[in-house]
């Protein structure tokens, strides 16, 4: 297994074929996707619930108010510029007044959870 | 939309922190060449660019260069030309000051000890992410729409909405 990419979108699996005083060989690679759907384990599911609960107990329903609404899809630029991605950077840029910003959108911290307001 | 911040430390609950650094134009150059070449999507701020298509002749002499590897197969006819950084064209032996986050700064430098060479004075703002675009927004008050790129730049390049083909 290996990681592969950010979010934890994706599993990666590679299959090598190492033999001592050979060339390692590649045998094959896939990307397995993580989904939520499928079987839950019962012990990791509490864990989660105990954290939920921790968080609400701690913010309450402040977590879940609308403070905004956008007529914009404030997604990350995965695969281009986005309004909220060139929005980052230029937040980044601005705070701290230098000639530039260089960045990678999975190297920010906008990560979602649901891309859609 | 909900979101929450990336971080290294378990105690680091706002977020990651944005660095600063300072690097030579060339850098720059070689950073925007290869993003070009292979379409790695970057997100830019302060910088623009045109984007060139090569000649078939160039561009069958840079495939050469890559020899049988993977790259070859990959890599695109296209390269960044008129790069400007805050509407100045890049020196390439002129030092700029550079912001990028905490994690692609300090990334970097555990690739090896040699990226000191080139990224100088790397350390830590004490800004977080969090803060800038929370500052940011009550500044401007509102995100400003960014247009996609669309056709074969977007496709091949994937580059910021700054770079136009040409």
């Amino acid at each position: 297994m290996v990681q592969t990419g950010y979010n934890g979108k994706y599993v990666g699996k590679i299959i090598l074929n190492v033999e001592p005083g050979k060339r390692t060989e590649l045998v094959s690679y896939e990307l397995v996707p993580v989904l939520n759907q499928g079987p839950k384990d019962s012990a990791i599911a509490a864990d989660i619930q105990t954290a939920v609960n921790l968080r609400d107990k701690q913010f309450g329903t402040r977590l879940g108010e609308v403070i905004g609404t956008s007529p914009d899809r404030l997604v990350s630029g995965d695969a281009g510029p986005t309004s909220f991605s060139q929005f980052a950077v230029d937040a980044m840029r601005d705070i701290t007044n230098d000639d530039m910003l260089w960045t990678w959108e999975h190297f920010m911290e906008i990560h979602h959870n649901r891309q859609e307001m | 939309m909900e979101m929450y911040p990336r971080k290294f430390e378990v105690d680091q609950n706002e977020g990651l922190y944005i660095y600063e650094a300072t690097i030579p134009g060339i850098l720059i150059k070689l950073g925007l060449k290869y993003i070009t070449r292979f379409g790695t999507y970057v997100a830019l701020s302060g910088v623009t660019y045109d984007i060139q298509k090569m000649s078939d002749k160039d561009f069958q002499k840079a495939k050469n260069g890559y020899g049988d590897s993977v790259d070859a197969n990959i890599m695109s006819p296209y390269f960044p030309d008129n790069i400007k950084v805050n509407g100045e064209p890049l020196g390439l032996f002129t030092w700029y000051s550079l912001a990028a986050p905490e994690s692609l700064v300090r990334g970097a430098m555990a690739l090896s000890p040699l990226m000191h060479l080139v990224i100088h004075r790397n350390h830590p703002t004490p800004h977080t992410i969090w803060d800038a675009m929370n500052a940011y927004l009550l500044k401007i008050g509102k995100i400003q729409h960014v247009e996609p790129l669309r056709g074969p730049i977007s496709l091949v390049t994937r580059n910021s909405h700054s770079a136009t083909p040409s």
